[in-house]
């Protein structure tokens, strides 16, 4: 039989740690997953409570770190799923776990620095990206955008990191004033970073940024990798459910197989 | 050991009564990472059509309380492409494979059964006359005793191996339904497709789906699903294969108490990709605690007093 793409594993919980007000990060060791997962690449985890009605659906999530036999992810609790996943998370308790699933970031452009974008909770691919970087000795660039510097989680471990750190807030009350394309633009500008084309650029955040940052790029006769996210029922390309619509020509890309990572001159960011 | 087997008419032969339900589980390629599909009585493809279908516009899916609305539109590769890309990985399967048939004509399913006819290791063929999700055929074709019987009928005619039909919920008598396609010559029936469903985003205002009525499905149609293979089962003498909501070895004893000689795992796989194997599994330890040496005695046996 030949090795298995992604694997149904029961994953103890290592640790849970609370960052800001309903950010988690939660570590979980499975080596099937710690040791295959690729940069963007994701995992479903099936959330059940004692309550009769739990959901149907897996919800997923971006592993952002890896370190030996276990894996770590960091989300934002916004609903029925998460709320009930915080509560799992125990230490000791086993959770079941899909993944890897999906198709990371390309990181095998040579030759160029990478500029990471990510806005919001879209730190958590970003910081397994890092992670890939910074271990192979790769120029890194990271400009964090939020909406304001409650948005901020376990800043210290990213000012820790051999990367070029810039911070960006909508209000100015942490950083540069204005959105993560502002601050390229006018960090471009000031000289403190270089042209856009001499980057690989990798964009995780809400649609809107991505769409921004993409149609900057565009504009400047370059292209960057984006993440998207879109319902998912099955996460293996089964069920057909989270489709994106292609850009050049007719017809849907699945995000769970042929993404979630899309070049963004082939996909309409949803 | 108990015996676990169950046959759909005289040519299908479940080494257990669980089947995956269609659009559910692929062409069962992806779960074969996981495990060996091979443990379970079967599968149901992906519908197919004559031509590629790439789908409705989206979202096509979203969760609700207890389950899930999908419009999914029957996206799939194609009859051709199934052919050349999916059967050779088919041909390795040690389970019974359907392949459910969708078309926006009658002729539509005339062409894909006969082509469907010819190829060894399809088993049988599951016909879609349900499919709420498409607005030519589709679900146009299970809702008109007439038009059921005579898809039925042009379909029997090109298609010598096992004919299963699948029934919608979205009737007024799923039982009128259940007979005339019984005596337009199917082998067995299936049922249900999904019911008719919607949600709305209370701050948005939009539909969570796009279609705006979509299927719904998963454990919230459980009780809807077994009443119709329950009346179905006094309306007809053709085997029913039940499904609708099932996630347990104790629901699948449910649907053959009501009537059913199998069931198929739909949206329970996308709970957990192991659901069906596990089913399979769970059905096993049951009966050894329950002491119920063949499978076959459950079938229809609901007691009164
Ligand atoms: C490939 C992928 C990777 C992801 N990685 C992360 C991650 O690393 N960290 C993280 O915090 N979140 C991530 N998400 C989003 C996360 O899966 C959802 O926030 C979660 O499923 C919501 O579940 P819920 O039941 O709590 O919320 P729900 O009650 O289902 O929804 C709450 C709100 O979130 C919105 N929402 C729900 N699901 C999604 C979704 N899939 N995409 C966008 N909006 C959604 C709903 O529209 C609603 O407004 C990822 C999603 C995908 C598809
Ligand atoms: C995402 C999705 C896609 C489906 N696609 C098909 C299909 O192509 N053909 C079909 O006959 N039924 C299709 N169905 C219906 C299922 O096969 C099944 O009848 C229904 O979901 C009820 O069973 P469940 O509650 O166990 O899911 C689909 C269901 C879902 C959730
Ligand atoms: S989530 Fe089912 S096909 Fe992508």
């Amino acid at each position: 039989m030949t090795e298995s793409k992604y694997h149904e594993v029961q994953a103890e919980v290592v640790s849970v740690k609370e960052l800001k007000h309903n950010v988690i990060e939660a570590v979980l060791r499975s080596k099937e997953i710690a040791k295959n997962t690729k940069p963007g690449q994701f995992i479903t985890i099936q959330v059940t409570n004692k309550d009769e009605s739990v959901p149907v659906l897996r919800r997923p999530f971006a592993v952002s770190y890896t370190k030996g036999d276990d894996f770590q992810i960091i989300f934002d609790v916004v609903g029925r799923g998460t709320d009930i996943l915080k509560d799992m998370l125990k230490a000791g308790k086993k959770i079941n776990v899909l993944g890897p699933l999906g198709n990371g970031f390309n990181t095998k452009v040579n030759g160029k620095e990478k500029l990471l974008l990510a806005g919001g909770i879209g730190i958590a691919p970003i910081k397994k990206l890092m992670q890939h970087f910074t271990e192979k000795g790769d120029q890194v660039t990271l400009i964090w955008g939020n909406r304001d510097k409650s948005g901020f989680f376990d800043i210290d471990f990213f000012m820790d990191q051999n990367i070029k750190l810039f911070v960006a807030t909508d209000d100015g009350s942490l950083g540069f004033e204005g959105n993560v394309l502002d601050i390229l633009k006018a960090e471009i500008k000031n000289n403190n970073l270089k042209k856009i084309n001499d980057y690989n650029i990798y964009v995780v955040g809400p649609g809107p940024m991505m769409k921004a940052v993409a149609d900057y790029c565009t504009e400047m006769d370059h292209y960057c990798q984006v993440s998207l996210e879109t319902p998912m029922a099955c996460g293996i390309g089964v069920c057909q459910g989270c489709a994106v619509k292609k850009k050049k020509e007719d017809g849907y890309f699945l995000t769970c197989v042929d993404g979630p990572v899309f070049n963004s001159c082939s996909v309409e960011i949803p | 050991m108990a015996k676990t087997t169950v046959n759909i008419g005289n040519n299908i032969k479940l080494k257990n009564p669980i089947m995956t339900a269609s659009g559910t589980f692929g062409y069962g390629d992806e779960y074969t990472e996981l495990y060996d599909i091979g443990d379970l009585g079967g599968i149901v493809t992906k519908a197919i059509t004559p031509e590629l279908r790439i789908g409705n516009p989206l979202p096509r899916i979203a969760e609700t309380e207890y389950g899930m609305l999908n419009s999914i539109g029957l996206a799939n590769l194609g009859l051709d492409d199934f052919i050349s890309k999916k059967i050779p990985v088919i041909e390795n399967f040690k389970t019974i494979v359907f392949v459910n048939v969708a078309g926006k004509e009658l002729k539509d399913y005339i062409m894909v059964a006969e082509k469907l006819n010819e190829i060894d290791c399809i088993d049988g063929i599951e016909v879609n006359i349900s499919c709420p999700n498409v607005k030519e055929g589709g679900v146009a074709f299970g809702t008109d005793p007439k038009v059921a019987a005579e898809v039925t009928r042009e379909v029997r005619k090109v298609y010598s191996k096992h004919m299963m039909v699948k029934l919608s919920p979205n009737v007024t008598d799923i039982t009128t339904i259940a007979k005339v396609v019984e005596d337009a010559g199917a082998d067995s029936l299936s049922l249900i497709n999904t019911l008719f469903g919607m949600a709305i985003d209370t701050k948005t205002f939009k539909p969570k789906v796009r279609s705006i009525v979509a299927g719904y499905s998963g454990p919230g149609i459980k009780p809807v699903a077994l009443q119709a293979v329950y009346k179905c089962s006094k309306a007809v003498k053709i085997p029913l294969i039940g499904m609708g909501g099932i996630t347990s070895a104790d629901d699948v004893i449910e649907f053959l108490l009501a009537g059913a000689t199998a069931v198929q795992v739909g949206t329970a796989n996308f709970t957990n990709p192991l659901a069906a194997l596990n089913i399979v599994k769970d059905l096993k330890e049951i009966m050894k605690d329950r002491n119920i040496s063949d499978i076959k005695s459950l079938i229809g046996g609901m007691k009164l007093d």
